[in-house]
C-alpha cells in the first residue's frame, strides 16, 4: 500500500505494486488489502458541494482537464496491475513450508515408518551399530533394545515423559550381559549408557572412558604411568601364594642338580614348563604328565585310603545264624565253649570309619556294636551300609566310592565276620579299590583320581577335625597334599587347578604381546626374577594363602615403565586396569536365527 | 570507543563465558559418568531460542527491547556459540544416523547462510554509502522508470534538434536494454564492475559517428547511466541484504522444528 502523496511503498505491507516488479513507475494508490490493484484510476476524486474534484497528486501531473466523471469516478484509467507479495510474506510462506516439510517428512519417515519402507522408520535410525551388538540384534532391529520402539507415535510420546528409560536400556543389556557380583564392586557401574555409547558406527570403540575419569573419584592423582603412577606393592603381582606348592628354588637349585633327577630339568627353561602357546594374563603350566609325572608318578600309588580296617573286638559280636544266609561258605567264628574268643584283628579302628560311625577309635566297647553291625550288613548288602553311613553324614557316597564291588565288599566281610582274615585275589596293582586281610581301602589310578578328590573335597568341605586330621595333610593318601595347598578363605579348598589366580581382577595384563616383544621364553628373567633364599614352602604349612612369600621377587612400576612410558607404548589406565570386575555373558544366548540362518 | 566496546566485546566476552560454563559444566559430567550430551544439547536449544528471539524483537518495534546494534552483536556472538555447542554436542561436524546428519546439513547451512549475512550486513552498507548516492529499496523501481523515461526523452529531444536518427538508433538496439531495469547483478554482488566497462563500451566509440548536437545529448544520456550505475548497486546490494533471510530464516526454523522430533527420539529412545 502506499501514500497518495508519497509512493514510498511500505515493507511492512503483504502486497507490493504490481507495476514496480514490471520496472515501471507504481501509482499512488498502491494495492488493496485484499491483494487486487488500487490503481486501475489515477485518483479518487471527492465531491466537494455538489461537484466531484480530482485529486490527481502533483508529482502526477496535477488535476487533469477532463476532471472526475459525473458519477464521481476518475476519468483516467489504466490496466490493473497483479500486485506482487512483499518480502515479508515470501519469508513468512517459505517458514511455514519449512516447519510443514520437516512435519511431513518427519510423519512419512519417522512416525508412520515402513509407508514407503519394509524395515524400520528411516528417520528413526540413530547410525550403524558395532559389529557385535548388531549380530546379535540381528532382525529384531531396534526392538531388540528400545522397548518404545514399534509400539505405536503415542506411545512413543509417552516414554518421552517417562524417567526410567535409561534403567530400561540397563536392563536390555543385562539381557545378554551379566556382572557378578556388581553390586558389591568399587565401582558399583550406574547406567551402561553412562559409558558405551552406542550407535557410533562400525568402527568406533562403544567405550568412552579416560584417565580423568578415574581420577575424578581415585584420590591419589597422577599425571602418567611412566613418571608419576604410584609404586607396585612388595608382593606384585602375587597377592596369595601359588596353588601349587611348587618351588622353583628347590627345583632348580637342588633337585634337578642331583643325578638322579637330572633328565627331568627343564631344558628350554620357563617354556618347558610353561605353556606359551596359552599365555593370557597367565602363562599357564603344562599338564601333571608333562612337567612332573616323571618323578612324582610313584607317589601319588604309594599312599592308600583306608575306608575300613577291622578292628580288635572283645568277645565276638557276630551271630552265625544272622550271617550264615548271605556267607554261604563262611559263618561266624564258633567259639568253642570254655574257650576264649580271640579277634583276628589287633588293630584300631581306622579314623575315617570312626568318623561315619561316630565312635571313639580307641574304646572298643564304644565301637564294636557299631562295626559289628556294619560288617554284618555288609555281609548282606556289600558297600550298601557304608553309602548310608556317608549319605547320613551328608556326604557324596556315589562319588566317594564309585567303582567299589559289591560282591568284593560281601566276600571281604563275610571272611571278617568269621574272625578271619580275606585273602586278596590280587596285589592291586593298577589301583582302586581294594579289599585286604582286615581292611578296605582305595589306592589312586593315577593322578587327577576322581574318587581321593571327592574325599579330599569332602573333608574340606565336611569340617570335621578327626577327618581333617587324617586326610588333609601332605602324606595322606595319594600325597596330593604334598603339592595342592589347602586354603582357608572362610571356606577351605583345595587348589587342584594349577596356575595364578587373578591378584585382582582390575587388573589387565596380557603375556601375548610381551612375549612377541621379548622373544618366546627366552626373556621371562625380564620381569620375573627368581628370589633365591624365598621360604616359599614353608607358606604351605598353614591354610592362610595370604601368608606367603613368593619364589619371585616382586615386579617393580619401573620395569613396565621402561616401556609405558609418553615416548613409547601407551600408559592410559585402561591399558593395565579395568572398569567391571567380572564381565561376562549369560549362558543362555538366543542363537536360533544364527542356526536358521 | 565505548561503542566498539558494547558492540562486540561484550557480547563475544558473554558468550564464551557462557560456553565455558557449559564446557567444564559437561566436563565434569563427563568425568562423573552423567550425561554431558544433554547438558550440550539443551545448551544448544537455550541458544538457538535466544537467537530466534532476534526475528521476534524486529516484531515488536513498539516495545524497547534494546537497540538493534546490540542485538545483532549478540546474534552473531550467540550464533557462534550455537555452532561450538552444536560440536561439543555432536563430537564431530558430521554425525551418525540419517535423521541426524540431516539436521546437522540443515545445521551447517543456515550457519553457513548466517556468517554469509553477517557479511553481507557488516560490509555492503559500506559499500552503498562509498558510492556517495543515497535511495530506498522500494523506490528503485521507481527510479529505473524515471531514468529511463529521461534517456527516451533525451534521445527524442536529440532527433528533433540534430534531424539524425544514429543516437536514436544506438539507444533502440543498445541502450534500452541497459535503462529496461537493474543490470549486472551479480557482477555488483561480488565486487565487479561489469557495469561502468559495458557503459564506457558502449558510449565512447560512438561519438565518432554523431555530429556534435548529438554528442551533447549523449553526454547526457551517458549522466543518467551513470546514475543508473548508482542505482543498479542500490538495487544489487540492499536486494540481497533482504533476500539472504529467505534462506536464513525459514531454513532456521526447519531446524528448530527437526530439533524437536530429535528431543523426542532422544528421551524416548535413549535418556
Amino acid at each position: 500500500m502506499s501514500s497518495i502523496f508519497n509512493s514510498y511503498n511500505r515493507p511492512n505491507s503483504k502486497f507490493l505494486c504490481g507495476r514496480s516488479g514490471l520496472w515501471q513507475k507504481p501509482c499512488g494508490a498502491g494495492p488493496n488489502p485484499d491483494g487486487s490493484c488500487g490503481g486501475t484510476a489515477v485518483c479518487q476524486p471527492t465531491k466537494s458541494g455538489d461537484r466531484w474534484r480530482c485529486r490527481r497528486s502533483r508529482q502526477d501531473g496535477g488535476g487533469c482537464d477532463l476532471g472526475p466523471l459525473p458519477d464521481g469516478t476518475c476519468c483516467l484509467t489504466q490496466p490493473a496491475c497483479k500486485p506482487s507479495k512483499s518480502l515479508r510474506v515470501k519469508r513468512f510462506r517459505l517458514s511455514v513450508i519449512a516447519a510443514l516439510v520437516v512435519v511431513a517428512l518427519v510423519c512419512a519417515f519417522g512416525i508412520t515408518g515402513g509407508f514407503f519402507f519394509a524395515s524400520d522408520p528411516p528417520l528413526r535410525d540413530a547410525g550403524t551399530l558395532s559389529p557385535k551388538h548388531a549380530a546379535v540384534v540381528g532382525e529384531a532391529g531396534c526392538k531388540a533394545c528400545h522397548e518404545a520402539h514399534g509400539q505405536g507415535p503415542l506411545q512413543v510420546l509417552k516414554t518421552v515423559f517417562e524417567d526410567n528409560t535409561p534403567s530400561k536400556m540397563t536392563g536390555k543389556c543385562l539381557d545378554c550381559h551379566v556382572f557378578e557380583k556388581e553390586e558389591t564392586s568399587v565401582h558399583k557401574a550406574g547406567q551402561c549408557s553412562a559409558c558405551h555409547s552406542e550407535h557410533k558406527g562400525s568402527d568406533l570403540k562403544l567405550i568412552k572412558f579416560n584417565d580423568q575419569q578415574c581420577h575424578t573419584c581415585h584420590k591419589v592423582k597422577f599425571s602418567d604411568f611412566g613418571s608419576s603412577h604410584p609404586a607396585f606393592g612388595d608382593t606384585f603381582p602375587h597377592r596369595q601364594r601359588t596353588k601349587i606348592n611348587f618351588d622353583h628354588n628347590a627345583h632348580i637349585g637342588t633337585h634337578f642338580k642331583d643325578a638322579r633327577y637330572s633328565k627331568a630339568a627343564p631344558e628350554e627353561g620357563c617354556i618347558s614348563c610353561h605353556s606359551v602357546g596359552a599365555a593370557a594374563k597367565a602363562v599357564p603350566v603344562k599338564s601333571f604328565a608333562e612337567n612332573c609325572g616323571s618323578c612324582h608318578e610313584k607317589q601319588i600309588s604309594a599312599q592308600s585310603l583306608n575306608l575300613l580296617t577291622v578292628p580288635e573286638f572283645e568277645g565276638n559280636p557276630f551271630d552265625k545264624d544272622a550271617t550264615e544266609t548271605s556267607c554261604v561258605d563262611k559263618g561266624s567264628a564258633e567259639v568253642v565253649p570254655g574257650e576264649e574268643y580271640e579277634s583276628v584283628s589287633t588293630d584300631a579302628l581306622n579314623p575315617i570309619a570312626a568318623v561315619m560311625l561316630d565312635v571313639d577309635p580307641d574304646n572298643i566297647a564304644d565301637y564294636q556294636d557299631a562295626v559289628a553291625r556294619v560288617l554284618r550288613d555288609m555281609t548282606d548288602s556289600g558297600a550298601e551300609p557304608i553309602a548310608k553311613l556317608l549319605d547320613k553324614e551328608g556326604a557324596p557316597a556315589a562319588k566317594l566310592l564309585a567303582g567299589l564291588n559289591a560282591d568284593l565288599v560281601k566276600a571281604g566281610a563275610c571272611a571278617w565276620v568269621s574272625n578271619e582274615e580275606f585273602e586278596p585275589v590280587d596285589e592291586g596293582t593298577f589301583g582302586g579299590w581294594q579289599v585286604q586281610e582286615l581292611s578296605l581301602s582305595y589306592r589312586a589310578k593315577g593322578h587327577s583320581d576322581p574318587v581321593l578328590k571327592a574325599w579330599y573335597d569332602y573333608a574340606a568341605d565336611a569340617e570335621n577335625d578327626e577327618l581333617s586330621a587324617h586326610l588333609l595333610k601332605p602324606d595322606g593318601p595319594g600325597a596330593c597334599l604334598s603339592c595342592h595347598s589347602v586354603n582357608n578363605t572362610g571356606l577351605v579348598e583345595i587348589a587342584w587347578k594349577a596356575g595364578a589366580t587373578s591378584s585382582n581382577k582390575l587388573h589387565r595384563f596380557d603375556h601375548r604381546p610381551h612375549l612377541n616383544v621379548l622373544g618366546p621364553g627366552s626373556q621371562c628373567g625380564t620381569c620375573h626374577i627368581v628370589k633365591k633364599n624365598a621360604k616359599y614352602s614353608a607358606a604351605f604349612s598353614q591354610d592362610d594363602p595370604k601368608q606367603f612369600e613368593s619364589n619371585f621377587l616382586p615386579i617393580k612400576k619401573e620395569t613396565c615403565s621402561t616401556c609405558h612410558n609418553e615416548k613409547k607404548v601407551k600408559q592410559d589406565c585402561s591399558t593395565c586396569h579395568e572398569y567391571h570386575e567380572n564381565p561376562a555373558f549369560r549362558a543362555k544366548m538366543d542363537f536360533d536365527s544364527v542356526e536358521q540362518k | 570507543m565505548k561503542n566498539f566496546f558494547i558492540r562486540l566485546c561484550v557480547p563475544s566476552l558473554l558468550s564464551l563465558i557462557v560456553f565455558l560454563a557449559v564446557y567444564f559444566w559437561q566436563s565434569y559430567a563427563t568425568l562423573s559418568l552423567g550425561s554431558p550430551r544433554e547438558i550440550t544439547g539443551w545448551s544448544l536449544v537455550c541458544v538457538i531460542v535466544f537467537l530466534m528471539l532476534f526475528n521476534l524483537r524486529k516484531k515488536l518495534q513498539a516495545f524497547n527491547l534494546g537497540i538493534v546494534k546490540i542485538w545483532f552483536a549478540l546474534h552473531v556472538a550467540f550464533g557462534i556459540l550455537a555452532v561450538a555447542f552444536f560440536l561439543l554436542h555432536t563430537g564431530s561436524i558430521w554425525p551418525q544416523g540419517l535423521y541426524e546428519q540431516l539436521l546437522a546439513l540443515a545445521f551447517w547451512i543456515v550457519s553457513l547462510s548466517g556468517i554469509v549475512g553477517v557479511y553481507i550486513t557488516v560490509t555492503f552498507p559500506r559499500r552503498l554509502t562509498d558510492t556517495g548516492f543515497e535511495i530506498i529499496y522500494e523506490k528503485i523501481p521507481e527510479e529505473i522508470y524515471n531514468l529511463k523515461n529521461e534517456a527516451e526523452k533525451a534521445v527524442t529531444d536529440c532527433a528533433k534538434d540534430s534531424g539524425e536518427q544514429t543516437l536514436v538508433d544506438h539507444y533502440n538496439q543498445t541502450l534500452v536494454w541497459f535503462f529496461r531495469r537493474p543490470r549486472f547483478y551479480w557482477s555488483i554482488l561480488f565486487g565487479g564492475q561489469a557495469n561502468k566497462a559495458w557503459v564506457n563500451r558502449h558510449f565512447e566509440p560512438v561519438e565518432r559517428y554523431l555530429s556534435n548536437v548529438e554528442i551533447t545529448y549523449l553526454e547526457s544520456l551517458k549522466q543518467l547511466a551513470e546514475r543508473k550505475c548508482l542505482v543498479d548497486e542500490h538495487y544489487a546490494r540492499q536486494d540481497i541484504m533482504k533476500k539472504w533471510l529467505l534462506a536464513h530464516v525459514p531454513l532456521s526454523l526447519f531446524v528448530v522444528v527437526m530439533s524437536v522430533w530429535h528431543v523426542t527420539l532422544i528421551y524416548a529412545y535413549a535418556l
